[in-house]
This record gives structure tokens, C-alpha cells and sequence, in this order.
């Protein structure tokens, strides 16, 4: 649908505001009309019509010893009480037992028996599109002086590119752009992949230098995975890159 | 066509109705108490999730430990509790859906009932967001895939800086503090919850939320015994290190889970906005069509608040006098939350047909039903059946002017409540040998109070009364579905079969009546 449509990365956040800049108004209109007003308009009387139904309970309280009495209702033909206990049983029954049967029932299986799971995290910033400078005194003294900063740099930052390797075989490869309005925050990938239980070797590459840049970081490792093991992939921000955990 | 659509349900939840009429009664029948039965289940949650509060650790090692505590050491108390807590939320979910579906099939969500399905749609999300945060409490391998998959399904938005699903990556990964947020969401969003069902039934007037004590006392027991029987239990402690396999899900909660799985978040997405928005566009897809508010004329009309009492929705409001008539007050109809019932009609003390025709004008009127040609409905039947029995049916019950029975003729109003008592009155002494009154079934009225107000004006409960002087003998109600039209033929019949008996005590012109 997406690519029908040609919705890229760059243009999502239309896709999801776009129906509601345009139907949402037209949309709240509609509901105004038909009630929704109601909601907004306080009840003019309020006190004089709870006055007033006190009035008409005791009213009526007080009549109805006089008055009641005959009844002209046409009841249907009686249930023995015997077979009213058992119906009433039988349907509680039949309630408690649509509870307790698909509360825990049927069971759902996750995975497929001797697979194990890769999760590929990570939340990285990449470098700066453009490099930082320093300012010179002339430059600063231009500045005002709270805004008087020594290096002068650039917010937008290159989006990062990952590569995801098992056994040699590509697996993922993916770009995300960094995170903000202004490109400036860290790019985030979280990625899950269902794999055999084994021995497998795990190689992750990462560029976060711009289109022209190689990768920046590489990581091979090898691995044996238990059933069901869930291994995590993740980046330590302090300088000692990847990791298997 | 959307009646067609409704049609087979609505007559299965009719069929389903009337069997359990039998064995509950009408007004102990949980099939038309299933509003009334979703709030029981909320206070059994509500109730019961205090007492576990108490015994539940807001730790990532004490809250599974605290729950298998509960769950076996205390067994008998706080186990106990753990699986009314589970069931009762269970049962919500089952009552909220045979609710919608059978108000739905019975057409209760247009017109002015407009709000009460609107607002009942984030109910339904709110329903979900408590059930499944209660279950991240366990933090048990069902916990895990939960929150998960939970936090995954949110991730697809994107409009989280970083994917929250990695606050679940591996273990140590959570802090007690998460579960002190858990708990705290666990407790508004039910308490948001309530609110939101406060706010559904809001504009109607003397809403019912307890179910009957019958219903409550079953429901109650019904849960008792299925937590002794099987109480829940917990899987597995959770472990982030590896995957949750085997699943015992709780397919009231959890029954979009798989969807996730195999089919993405995306569409998952889609499904449930999409179908939330659908469902609460139902109302006007496509509108139903009303006919004009009941109007209010003034110099009929002397503030007595009677409509006023027994308007079901609330729609009419008593105003202080503004035409100088010295009387307190006067009636004003909100058409937006009139549902043209009539019943203001039949609660009008000025609504007698003891009048010559051109003075037929009553203190709050239908203008495309009026009075005047209320009567003249009525002289037709007398017409058509001199001395018979004359049928007064409601368009939601059984259809009266559809039965072919010699001797009886009929008039349908748009509910039997909008007929004021005086006109059973005239109808006797105007010749009519009886009246059968027959409408929607007991506690199953369509517009909600019009059976119980009908029956309590005959009976002398409510005013306005019908007259000492009309003989009882000669009426009769029937409140019955409208699929229990035989049994509306049957009664009619044997209503013939009794007046035949009592011959001419009633004599054609009415001297009897005005004997009396």
C-alpha cells in the first residue's frame, strides 16, 4: 500500500496527519450538531427539577397504598420453581464455563519448537553532517555574550546505516534517519529475527559518517544459541561498540 | 439493508430472551441486564484488585513472587480473590460484547441514542488498556509477551524518539520503579474507566448500573465457584533472556495478539482504529429518520412535571413559567434527546379524549400524532369491531394490528405508554366489550420505562391513574416480544373467552361504565 501510494520515511508523518487535519474538523462538526453540544450546555432548573421529582416519588409513595391493588396484568404461564432453579443453574453454569475454558484456552505457541530469537538494538547518534568549528575572538565578539560558544556546530546529523550478517548471509540491512525535527537526535533501530538453535556467527556493521564514509564499526562474533534463547545485539555508547547479551 | 443485517440476531437474542424468561423471570433475566451486568463485573474487579493490591509486591523479583503467594500459600483468601479479580474482568469483556451486539440488532444506537454507543467505544479501549496492564503485573511469561508485544505494537507509530520495546531488551533491564508505574496505571486507567461509563449513561434518565440483587447474587456465586474450581494461576516467571513459547492467552483480552504476529502492527493498527472508527459511525451510517419533538402549548399545559418524571431520556426539562399563567412552572422538550415514544403524551393529565374534537389540544403533544387523531384511531376501531376487543400495540412488541382474529380491531402507537389511561376510559364506555393493552416485554421495553409506566397507570401506582369506574375485568396487558405473536393470539382469544362469560354487563353503549 505504502508503495502505491509512495509514502518514503521522509513523508510518514502526512500520512498519518493528513486524514485527520482534513476530516477531523468536518468530523467534530458532525458530532457537534448531533449533540455534542449537549455535553457543553449547563441544565437551566437543575434545583427546581430535582424539587420537583422529590415531590413526584413521595406524591406517588403516598398513593400507592390507596390505590394499588388490582392488577390487570396477563402473566404468562408459571415455571415450576424446580425447573426454574435448574434453568438458572444451567445458564450460570454455561457462563463460568465460557470464562474459565477461554481465559486459558486454546494455548498460542510463539515460536517454532528449537528456534531461538536475535533482537538487534540499537540507539546511536551519528556524526554531524557537517563538522564542528572553532570560532574565532572576532567571530565570538559578534556573538552576544550568552550565546558566545567556542566551537560552532551544525544540529543535523547523518542518518546511520546497519548491516546484519548470520552465517555471511545478509539478514537486515536498514538506514534510520536521526530522530528530532531538526535530524539531531540518535538513530533507532529494534530489530527481532527468528533463527535456528545452533552455532551461527554474527557479524554487524554500522556507518554513521555519511554516504561516502566505509562502515565506521564491525563486529563478528560467534555464537551458540540455546532453544528459545532470546540473544540481544546492542552498542555500548562508551567507545566499546557492539555486544552479544 | 444494515436491517437486514440486524434482523437474524436480533430475533436470536429474542428467542434466547424469552427461553430464559422462563427459568429468571423478566426482571432477573441477566440477557437484559448485560449493562447492569458489565458495571457488577467492574465492582468485582474494583473490590477484589484492593484486597490483592495489598498483598502485591511493586518489585521486578517480588511481584511474581507476591502473585505465586497469593496464588498458592493463601489460597483460600487472596487465591480466591486473584480469580474473581481475573473473572470478573473476564466477564466484562463477554457482558460489553453481548451488549453492543444485541443493542445493535435491536436498533438502540441511532437517533438520539447516538451518545450512549459513541461513548461506549473508548469504553472499549479502556476496557483493554486496564485488563492487559493487570496482566504486566504478574510478570510471568505471559507478562513478558504481553508487554512486549504491547510495546512493540506501540513502536510502529514511531512517535516515540527511541522504540520503548527496548525498556524489555534483557534482563535487568527494568527497575522496580516500572512497576510502580504499572501499578499506577493500573489503577487510573480503570478509574478513567468508570468514568467513562458514568459519562455513557449520563444522558439518560434514571439509568440503570446495579443489575437485580437475583442477578447479582447469581453472578456472585457463579464466580466463587469458578475460582474454587479453577482458580488462576500464573506461567512461568518472566525471563527476558528468553522467549515465551507455550501460551495460555486470555482470548478475552488477548485475542489481537497473534493478529500482531502475523500480520504486523501496521495492520493491526489499521484494524483497530479502522474498526473503532466504523463502530462509532454507526449511528449515522445510515442516520435514522425522526419524525418532529413533541411540542408543548402553554395554555395546556400547568407545570405539573409529569412528562417531566416519566421521560426515559431525560429530554424534557421544567422551566420556570413564561407566559404568566399562575403556575410554577412549564415543560421544555430538548429535541435532541427525544426519541418520539410518546410516553409524555400518556403521562399528560390534559390528554383526554372526553372533548369535543375541536378542543382536543393537550399540554405536550406528538404533532405527527396527536390526540385528536389518536382518537380518531380509536373511534375507527370501535367502528370496526362493535363490541369487541380493542388492541392497543406498540411498533416494538408484538404486532397487534397484524393478528386477523374476528372481533378485535387495533391501533398501534409508537409505544403503548404514549396511550393516556382516560382514552382505556372512553374506549368502555364507548361500547369497546375490552382492551387489550400489549407491548414490548416486561423490562425489555424499547424505550425503557414505557411497559413499567403503562402497567403502574393501570394499576395505580403512577399518575395519571386509570379510573376506579372502568371495569378491570374488561383490561388487559400483554407485554410479550414480537416474536410471540401466537401467544399475543392465544391470549386474546381467551381475553374473548372471559368477557363472553361476563355477557352483557357492559352493555354496547356504555351504560354500565357510566353507571359506575
Amino acid at each position: 500500500m505504502f508503495s502505491l501510494l509512495s509514502i518514503t520515511p521522509d513523508n510518514m508523518v502526512w500520512f498519518y496527519l493528513a486524514p485527520i487535519l482534513v476530516f477531523g474538523p468536518i468530523f467534530i462538526a458532525f458530532l457537534w450538531n448531533f449533540g455534542l453540544k449537549n455535553l457543553f450546555t449547563t441544565v437551566p432548573g437543575l434545583k427546581d427539577q430535582q424539587r420537583l421529582e422529590r415531590e413526584h416519588n413521595d406524591r406517588i409513595l403516598k398513593r400507592r397504598e390507596s390505590k394499588a391493588g388490582y392488577h390487570a396484568r396477563t402473566d404468562h404461564p408459571a415455571t415450576k420453581p424446580s425447573v426454574m432453579w435448574l434453568g438458572q443453574g444451567v445458564l450460570y453454569l454455561t457462563f463460568a464455563g465460557l470464562l474459565g475454558v477461554f481465559s486459558a484456552w486454546p494455548s498460542y505457541r510463539y515460536t517454532v519448537p528449537g528456534e531461538a530469537q536475535i533482537k538487534f538494538s540499537l540507539s546511536h547518534p551519528a556524526q554531524r553532517v557537517e563538522a564542528c568549528q572553532k570560532r574565532t575572538a572576532a567571530e565570538l565578539a559578534k556573538l552576544p555574550p550568552n550565546m558566545r560558544s567556542k566551537m560552532n556546530c551544525s544540529r543535523e546529523r547523518w542518518p546511520v546505516v546497519v548491516e546484519l550478517m548470520l552465517d555471511g548471509e545478509v539478514v537486515f540491512v536498514g538506514e534510520a534517519k536521526a530522530a528530532g525535527l531538526r535530524n539531531d537526535g540518535a538513530s533507532s533501530f529494534y530489530e527481532k529475527f527468528s533463527v535456528s538453535s545452533g552455532a551461527h556467527t554474527v557479524t554487524v556493521r554500522m556507518n554513521d559518517a555519511g554516504p561516502q564514509s566505509p562502515f565506521t564499526q564491525t563486529f563478528t562474533q560467534a555464537v551458540v544459541l540455546a532453544p528459545a534463547q532470546n540473544l540481544v545485539i546492542g552498542f555500548h555508547e562508551d567507545g566499546r561498540g557492539f555486544y552479544l547479551k | 439493508m444494515s436491517n437486514q443485517l440486524r434482523s437474524p440476531l436480533r430475533t436470536a437474542f429474542l428467542r434466547v430472551e424469552k427461553v430464559l424468561d422462563r427459568f429468571f423471570g423478566p426482571e432477573w433475566n441477566p440477557a437484559r441486564q448485560l449493562g447492569t451486568v458489565a458495571f457488577y463485573f467492574f465492582w468485582i474487579a474494583a473490590g477484589t484488585g484492593i484486597f490483592i493490591y495489598i498483598f502485591f509486591d511493586t518489585a521486578v523479583d517480588g511481584a511474581y513472587r507476591s502473585v505465586e503467594y497469593m496464588t498458592h500459600e493463601q489460597w483460600y483468601l487472596a487465591g480466591v480473590m486473584r480469580s474473581l479479580h481475573r473473572y470478573s474482568s473476564d466477564g466484562m469483556v463477554l457482558a460489553m460484547a453481548l451488549h453492543l451486539l444485541r443493542e445493535w440488532s435491536f436498533d438502540r444506537y441511532r437517533g438520539v441514542r447516538w451518545y450512549a454507543w459513541f461513548t461506549g467505544v473508548p469504553i472499549i479501549w479502556l476496557l483493554y488498556a486496564s485488563g492487559l496492564s493487570g496482566y504486566w503485573l504478574v510478570w510471568d511469561q505471559l507478562a513478558q509477551y504481553v508487554a512486549l508485544a504491547s510495546m512493540e505494537w506501540l513502536d510502529v507509530l514511531g512517535i516515540f524518539g527511541e522504540p520503548v520495546a527496548t525498556n524489555f531488551l534483557a534482563q535487568g533491564s527494568l527497575t522496580d520503579r516500572f512497576f510502580t508505574l504499572l501499578v499506577f496505571i493500573h489503577i487510573f486507567v480503570p478509574l478513567f474507566l468508570l468514568f467513562m461509563m458514568w459519562i455513557h449513561v449520563i444522558r439518560v434518565s434514571q439509568p440503570r448500573i446495579n443489575p437485580p440483587r437475583g442477578v447479582a447474587i447469581g453472578l456472585s456465586l457463579m464466580l466463587v465457584a469458578l475460582s474454587l474450581i479453577k482458580p488462576a494461576i500464573s506461567h512461568g516467571p518472566a525471563d527476558l533472556g528468553l522467549i515465551s513459547q507455550d501460551l495460555n492467552l486470555d482470548w478475552f483480552y488477548m485475542l489481537f495478539y497473534p493478529v500482531f504476529d502475523a500480520w504486523g502492527g501496521l495492520t493491526l493498527w489499521a484494524l483497530a482504529v479502522g474498526g473503532s472508527v466504523v463502530l462509532a459511525l454507526l449511528p449515522w451510517l445510515p442516520p435514522v429518520k425522526c419524525p418532529k419533538a413533541p411540542v408543548v402549548t402553554l395554555d395546556h399545559c400547568n407545570g405539573c412535571g409529569r412528562c417531566y418524571a416519566d421521560c426515559p431520556y431525560g429530554a424534557i426539562t421544567m422551566l420556570p413559567r413564561s407566559d404568566g399563567l399562575p403556575y410554577a412552572q412549564e415543560a421544555q422538550v430538548n429535541a435532541d434527546n427525544c426519541t418520539r415514544c410518546g410516553i409524555c403524551v400518556g403521562a399528560c393529565p390534559t390528554a383526554s379524549p372526553f372533548r369535543s374534537a375541536d378542543a382536543l389540544v393537550t399540554g405536550i403533544d406528538l404533532p405527527h400524532l396527536n390526540i385528536k387523531r389518536m382518537r380518531a384511531l380509536v373511534d375507527e376501531a370501535l367502528a370496526a369491531a362493535p363490541g369487541g376487543v380493542v388492541m392497543v400495540g406498540c411498533e416494538h412488541g408484538p404486532k397487534a394490528d397484524e393478528l386477523t382474529l374476528a372481533g378485535t380491531a387495533s391501533l398501534r402507537l409508537p409505544c403503548v405508554s404514549m396511550l393516556p389511561p382516560s382514552f382505556i376510559d372512553y374506549m368502555i364506555t364507548q361500547g369497546a366489550g375490552g382492551v387489550m393493552v400489549a407491548g414490548c416485554p416486561d423490562c425489555g421495553c424499547r424505550f425503557r420505562y414505557g411497559v413499567a409506566w403503562m402497567q403502574d397507570r393501570l394499576d395505580g401506582r403512577r399518575d395519571p391513574y386509570l379510573r376506579k369506574r372502568v371495569p378491570r375485568e374488561r383490561v388487559r396487558t400483554f407485554w410479550a416480544s414480537p416474536i410471540e405473536v401466537e401467544e399475543l393470539k392465544a391470549a386474546t382469544q381467551s381475553f374473548q373467552n372471559d368477557l363472553s362469560v361476563l355477557g352483557d354487563a357492559v352493555k354496547p353503549d356504555g351504560e354500565e361504565a357510566q353507571d359506575v
